[in-house]
């Protein structure tokens, strides 16, 4: 049950961050609101996401290499996605 | 049976809350801007928005949810306000929203539109239809519901009540972010 009350508010708190993001409510910037959603949407089972789904998610995959990592720094910085320490991969997980 | 007590509790909550807030206030606000015209539907009807998205987000479960709640409102209208509404009127309404989902969900699946629209898109796509069906259910129900301004009139109340919850709950997800930062 818990899990499912979870599952519920994330994918309700993801459609409002979606019609957020299209009415252009959001106080992110457009490159850190897509990295933020898809990171939400790739991380519904786990919560813990890699760099990798983030750079092919079809929200993020157009944003310029730069401008991602920027993004990223940003979220970081705000709190928004928390990096977990990992050997190999570079993992988030939602902050 | 208790897997079903919290989501129903926050359905019966959401919906009596948004049900007082339209009667409450939004249509004596309607009342006093348009005092000409007709006042036999609200032109911002929240409770569509938490009938849809209880049902798109607990399913056929969702309907069930909604029944007492829309009972209890069915009951005070009746009685204390005295107002004519069929008793199967609140079981029509649930029931046509349902009805609405599962008709933008197979009429996109069938399309293979689904990928193109967001969530929310298919919400308030899926809100319209289970309006358009809930004052189809209103207007064989009470045989004096035949104009067609009342049948525009409630469909543009549900889905602009709909659109203004989602708003409402962007609002309500911005407030808590900033509490918790």
């Amino acid at each position: 049950m818990e899990k499912n009350k979870l599952a519920y508010l994330t994918r309700l708190r993801t459609l409002v961050a979606e019609m957020e993001a299209d009415l252009g409510l959001g106080d992110l910037k457009e490159s850190e609101k897509k990295i933020y959603l898809a990171a939400a949407d790739c991380s519904q089972s786990d919560r813990i996401v890699e760099i990798k789904q983030l750079l092919e998610h079809r929200l993020s995959q157009d944003i310029a290499r730069p401008t991602f990592y920027r993004a990223l720094k940003n979220l970081e910085a705000e709190g928004k996605l928390v990096r977990v320490d990992a050997k190999r991969n570079v993992l988030f997980r939602l902050g | 049976m208790k897997t079903h007590l919290i989501p129903l509790v926050v359905v019966s909550v959401a919906y009596l809350a948004s049900y007082t807030m339209t009667s409450g206030f939004i249509l004596p606000m309607q009342k006093l801007a348009f005092p000409e015209h007709v006042d036999l539907f609200c032109l911002l009807f929240l409770p569509h928005g938490v009938r849809m998205l209880s049902v798109y987000y607990f399913g056929f479960s969702g309907l069930l949810y909604l029944i007492p709640p829309s009972y209890v409102m069915w009951f005070f209208e009746t009685r204390v306000n005295g107002l004519d509404l069929h008793v199967l009127g609140s079981l029509v309404s649930a029931g046509g929203c349902y009805l609405g989902l599962v008709l933008i969900n197979a009429v996109l699946k069938f399309g293979s539109q689904r990928p193109l629209l967001k969530e929310w898109q298919i919400l308030l796509l899926a809100g319209l239809a289970g309006s358009a069906l809930n004052a189809l259910g209103q207007a064989i129900l009470n045989s004096g519901f035949s104009a067609w301004y009342l049948v525009a009139g409630y469909m543009i109340g549900d889905v602009f009540g709909q659109f203004a919850l989602m708003l409402g709950l962007m609002v309500v997800f911005r407030f808590i972010g900033k509490q918790q930062r």
